[in-house]
């Protein structure tokens, strides 16, 4: 998808005036954070299971190129075909000659950040292959040609009147009720996934260990799609590899309760080679693509890799004030909230995602709610000093020397005071690049007359009474 | 892209790696025991139920074979199936294909041959007393898609198959490997296939089953 992250201050401005998809964003992240709730105070020994969670993690990104050796090796035993993609575009060209070499005229797809971040889907159908995304609400923003709003609600901005329209405009389906759209749904994608010569899905885990993938889902789509076609192939990004199935089963207590409450989603597939001699469906061929992208830089940065170790569960979306009010398209990229405005400033060039650090109120809401505890507000401001030290902003740096000096500070503010109390005539200046929006950006309180010139009015007033 | 692209791509994402690390290395305090799983009591059934109930999934107890395959009848009945598929080896003994008489089997097969089965029987290898998930491991004679290609799926679990939780899957999945090789597919099933991706109301049966029965089979093997 495109990337948009340059206007995250209009996209943010105008969706903060959107009264309709505050109502929306209202009700769905009160939603997910009362089931979630509801979940977590009923864990017995959350604390210690977030712990082991967390370390599962680190631990993986800790010795993360042995792991990822480990799991070429042992997934071409299994004989999985492993291929390395140093960005998007090698990603792209590995999996569009998958399916050259395949045959593949029908593909079907499993819900996956990693295939729009780079941008699989035009990719696949420029080489002639007719794309299915199979996951409800990603087949619904496929539908309306619209970027997914929430790491698992990819249609939460999208009433049920939109989609009665959408299905009826672009597949000439009807229905009302959500039941009956749902099961529309289920019918247009099953002769989808009966037709399919390959299946594309992402990767909630990598084991070294057994060369596996697993898949965490809801809706059987990515087992339909790892199932029925003749060729599955999987796209991680390289952080997700773990050591093994024990560090799978501390990462599963974990992952659907904080995402949806659930003790456990409805599936989960642990997916090891091809089908075997003697089995009758599953993949006869498997891939799988390991991404970069950007990542492997990101190791070596003491602060900011913490950021790696995140499981998507997209809790830390829920409670953000700032996700809450603007919603995930605004962000200008497919990674929304806390954690998306993080991986957006880390994969994508700096220049790209200038303002997207300071899109935050340093809450501590993401991190309180991280089951792995990830330091969203630390990360955060150092984002922020970096992007400070790239680009000197002329009035940050004159209000930080006024603020050193408390007479100088006074003078200037009193000389606003006098001439220009609401701050309207100031930006206006010629030959001050940057006053409209260092102004506009901080609303200060109005201007109010000093102490001394409000106690004499007000002895004055006392006198005349 | 070629393969020495991908080899070139492998050899330079590696080096970035170790000299990442190499430059920050770090090292991840020991995190504390696992806690300590409930055990598997004389209640299991009963706890197995209590989960299953929130996901719209019945447990229906069967204290011997007959009875097994008289609760996978009235199943058949209720669902108004016609057709059904099931595992092989791993159910032939129960006497399943006599009670679903009046319904047509379905060989295994792909897919596409399958889409208008009715109603698919396996056998759990595992069922999780925490979350309610059944532990299914597909191999030759247990078709993946007899748990997911029909609209309503029946799991058997016998009672050796009780387990506290998701920490005891990576032992079943160790002991399903054969040969030096690990099973090709595990999956958790828990409860129906279900979407909220409409205005977050809960819909069951969206791409997978829309209903799922667990019959306990009672008896000590």
């Amino acid at each position: 998808m495109e990337v948009n992250t340059k206007n995250f201050r209009s996209l943010s401005t105008r969706a903060c005036r959107d009264a309709t998809l505050r109502a929306v964003l209202d009700h769905a992240t009160r939603h997910f954070q009362n089931i979630r709730k509801a979940s977590m105070d009923v864990f017995a020994g959350r604390e210690d299971h977030f712990a082991r969670a967390r370390a599962a993690r680190l631990t993986a990104l800790s010795r993360l190129p042995d792991l990822l050796e480990e799991l070429e090796k042992n997934a071409t035993a299994a004989g999985t075909t492993v291929h390395w993609a140093a960005d998007a575009a090698e990603a792209r060209s590995i999996i569009t000659n998958i399916a050259k070499e395949a045959g593949a005229k029908v593909i079907v797809k499993g819900k996956s950040m990693i295939t729009e971040e780079i941008g699989l889907n035009p990719a696949l159908e420029a080489a002639g292959a007719e794309v299915w995304e199979t996951d409800l609400g990603e087949f619904i923003v496929q539908l309306a040609e619209e970027p997914p709003s929430h790491i698992i609600a990819p249609a939460l901005h999208k009433s049920r009147q939109d989609v009665v329209k959408l299905f009826a405009e672009k597949l000439n389906l009807h229905g009302e009720s959500i039941p009956e759209l749902t099961m529309l749904a289920r019918q247009a994608l099953r002769e989808k996934f009966l037709a399919a010569d390959m299946g594309i899905t992402g990767a909630n885990m990598a084991v070294a260990a057994t060369g596996s993938v697993v898949l965490v889902e809801n809706e059987g789509n990515i087992r339909m799609s790892t199932t029925c076609p003749r060729v599955h192939v999987a796209v991680m990004s390289l952080e997700k590899v773990v050591a093994d199935m024990d560090a799978v089963a501390d990462v599963l207590r974990v992952l659907p309760r904080s995402t949806t409450g659930q003790k456990m989603s409805s599936y989960v597939s642990v997916l090891t080679g091809p089908r075997q001699p003697g089995e009758t469906d599953g993949a006869q061929e498997t891939h799988l693509v390991i991404l970069d992208n950007g990542r492997s830089k990101i190791l070596a940065d003491p602060v900011l890799r913490e950021a790696l170790a995140c499981i998507r569960c997209g809790a830390c979306l829920n409670v953000c004030p700032v996700y809450q009010t603007i919603g995930g398209h605004a962000y200008g990229w497919i990674y929304p909230g806390p954690i998306g405005t993080l991986l957006s400033s880390l994969l994508l060039p700096h220049t790209e995602t200038r303002d997207l650090p300071f899109g935050c109120t340093l809450c501590g809401a993401c991190k309180r709610t991280c089951p792995l505890s990830i330091d969203h507000p630390k990360l955060m401001m150092a984002l922020r000093e970096r992007v400070a030290a790239r680009k000197t902003n002329h009035m940050g740096a004159a209000h930080a020397l006024l603020a050193r000096h408390p007479l100088a500070y006074r003078f200037a503010v009193g000389t606003a005071r006098a001439v220009d109390p609401q701050l309207d005539l100031l930006p206006r200046l010629p030959g001050l690049p940057g006053l409209s929006e260092f102004v506009d950006s901080r609303h200060p309180p109005e201007l109010k007359k000093s102490f001394t010139a409000r106690r004499r009015k007000a002895q004055a007033k006392k006198e005349r009474s | 892209m070629t393969a020495a692209a991908s080899n070139n791509a492998r050899a330079a994402i590696l080096a970035t790696l170790r000299q990442g690390l190499s430059d920050a290395p770090f090292s991840v305090p020991a995190p504390p025991a696992r806690p300590a799983s409930i055990p598997v009591g004389t209640d299991a059934w009963e706890r197995l139920a209590a989960v299953l109930e929130p996901l719209g999934v019945r447990l229906r107890l069967a204290g011997t074979r007959a009875e097994a395959c008289e609760h996978a009848a009235d199943i058949a009945r209720e669902r108004q199936a016609r057709t059904y598929i099931r595992w092989d080896a791993a159910l032939d003994g129960l006497g399943l294909d006599e009670a679903l008489s009046g319904l047509t089997r379905v060989a295994p097969g792909p897919c596409k041959d399958l889409g208008q089965v009715d109603l698919g029987l396996a056998l759990a290898h595992g069922a999780l007393l925490e979350s309610g998930s059944m532990v299914l491991v597909a191999a030759g004679g247990r078709p993946r898609a007899a748990s997911l290609l029909p609209p309503a799926s029946v799991i058997l679990v016998p009672k050796a198959a009780l387990l506290p939780d998701v920490s005891q899957v990576p032992a079943l999945f160790a002991q399903h490997g054969a040969d030096g090789h690990q099973p090709s597919c595990l999956n958790l099933v828990t409860g129906p296939s279900s979407t909220a991706d409409i205005e977050l109301v809960l819909v069951r049966g969206v791409h997978g089953p829309g209903t799922l029965d667990i019959i306990g089979l009672d008896w000590d093997e």
